[in-house]
């Protein structure tokens, strides 16, 4: 099996999709529910899609496909996401 | 379209005819599982169809093996800009399977190991389309791409088991 | 502040190449000028997407080298031997070209100057977003005690090896330590050899002082890298880590 980056590589493209960074954002686990930056969880990049999982117990937590002029987002892996939201109080 | 890097053309792939606009060809499979191989215990492995009144016929790893099975050569073309031509796959139709139920479904749902799942339409998945097959192939129990092109269709579930 | 305002969905920009210098002799740094730029924090990095002229495109992260400085951005990439887009930006790119990227990216491996010591291990390239890193901090005038270990194949493979000798000749605060895995420079006083726990400790830099931490390079090499410093003692929560690979990453 390839090996695994981290989610530091997914900030550009979920950069695209969210106003706000989600690689510091934490998200819960839905297989063992343990919080983990998605900095820190382990991407496969060499399929179609890409695919972030669990650190702890490598359950996908997020997956996104790219299509000419639209994307995927797969994220019932995460049971809560939790984002900062700059700026505000 | 980005702005035109000049005199750089990337990693060529060859083509041809065979290969839709915007596709890019690939000779080995792609790692469809990203991520470390999740195993499946043949002893407790099962497929199974359950038809829309709940009946379910299912077959466990030496039973499934003991169906007929033929092999095709197809072409694969993900949505996602990957093609890979003339895949010879080895397996159980999807109407030997579906011939052991009884069902009028026009569509159906596959789940895969790993948690992922597609839906077609039943039509799609049988041969009854004159010049269609489908099958799936008892080690590729995860669907791995599908534009039905005629002659062959799975589904694509980026990020499931690696096929084979 | 750079990164504290809501940024808006990242696009695709058009840069243009201001000069490019060797950094070794298979790496380069390009200098890039961006228009509307709204800045950048130390760690964080750029996509690159190379458009062929049939529409066919790669993309490739590559971290930025520079201190945060308005429009200006500093990238350093290695050339791999069968990149696809590596070998492109590191000898075939010149001043004056076009180069599109998309960025500032990450919020999790970056920077903000702060008085806590800070441990940076770098493996390979992986020494570009730390070398931003000690770049802001002497940029800001922050004195918090910097130390990095660098590991690399060769003497002749490290970036940036001037400049930091001669950051470390000004600066107490900042300290410097190379693992030679291959070749070492004459009169090394050991072997080459992979990183160890040996150079993950130094006096003053004990898990007890509670530094951050920040691991980057390949894969194999943060992951032995990680577990070597939480073996050690280092709390986890301390240790931020970005791994490079061949795919996705720079190649």
């Amino acid at each position: 099996m390839s090996t695994h980056l981290d989610g530091n590589v997914l900030g550009g493209e979920l950069g695209e999709l969210f106003t706000v960074d989600v690689t510091a954002a934490t998200g819960r686990c839905a297989s063992c529910g343990t919080v983990s930056a998605i900095a820190q969880t382990h991407v496969y990049t060499d399929g179609p899609g890409v695919v972030a999982r669990c650190p702890a117990c490598s359950g996908v937590m997020l997956r996104l496909v790219r299509g000419p002029g639209r994307a995927w987002l797969d994220v019932r892996g995460i049971s809560c996401l939790q984002l900062a939201l700059p700026g505000e109080p | 379209m980005g702005v035109v890097t000049p005199g750089w053309t990337g990693r060529r792939r060859p083509g041809g005819e065979r290969l839709p606009p915007g596709q890019y060809l690939v000779t080995d499979f792609p790692v469809l599982s990203a991520g470390p191989t999740p195993r499946v215990d043949l002893a407790s492995w099962e497929f199974r169809v359950t038809t829309e009144t709940g009946q379910a016929r299912s077959w466990d790893w030496a039973s499934f093996r003991a169906l007929p099975t033929e092999r095709i050569t197809v072409d694969l073309h993900c949505v996602t800009k990957w093609s890979k031509l003339r895949t010879p796959w080895r397996g159980v139709s999807v109407d030997a399977l579906l011939a052991q139920v009884e069902t009028s479904a026009g569509f159906a749902l596959a789940r895969s190991y790993g948690g992922y799942t597609t839906n077609l339409p039943v039509a799609i998945c049988s041969a009854a389309r004159p010049g269609s097959r489908s099958s799936t192939t008892a080690r590729r129990s995860e669907p791995s791409t599908a534009v039905p092109r005629g002659s062959w269709c799975r589904t694509c579930t980026c990020g499931s088991r690696p096929s084979g | 502040m750079a990164g504290a305002a809501v940024l808006g969905r990242l696009t695709w920009r058009v840069s243009t190449v201001t000069s490019v210098r060797d950094e070794t002799a298979t790496a380069r740094t390009i200098a890039l000028k961006i228009p509307g730029w709204p800045g950048h924090r130390a760690g964080q990095h750029v996509d690159v997407r190379l458009t062929s002229a049939d529409g066919y495109s790669a993309q490739r992260s590559y971290s930025i080298a520079s201190a945060p400085d308005g429009g200006q951005v500093e990238l350093t990439v290695q050339r791999l031997p069968d990149g696809e887009v590596s070998p492109y930006l590191a000898q075939v790119l010149d001043a004056g070209d076009l180069l599109e990227l998309r960025g500032p990216i990450g919020g999790w491996f970056v920077w903000e100057p702060a008085p806590a010591p800070v441990l940076l291990i770098a493996g390979g390239s992986g020494v570009v977003p730390l070398m931003a890193m000690i770049r802001a901090r002497a940029a800001t005038g922050t004195h918090s005690p910097f130390r990095l270990v660098y590991s690399v194949r060769a003497p002749g493979d490290a970036f940036y090896a001037a400049e930091l000798a001669e950051r470390q000749r000004g600066d107490d605060g900042l300290h410097v330590a190379y693992v030679y895995t291959r070749t070492t420079p004459p009169g090394w006083p050991v072997p080459p050899g992979r990183i160890g726990a040996g150079q993950l400790t130094a006096p003053g830099w004990t898990p007890d002082r509670s530094p951050a931490v920040f691991v980057c390079g390949p894969t194999g090499f943060v992951e032995t890298a990680a577990n070597l410093l939480v073996n050690a003692g280092h709390d986890p929560r301390m240790i931020k880590t970005e791994r490079f690979g061949p795919s996705g990453g720079q190649s």
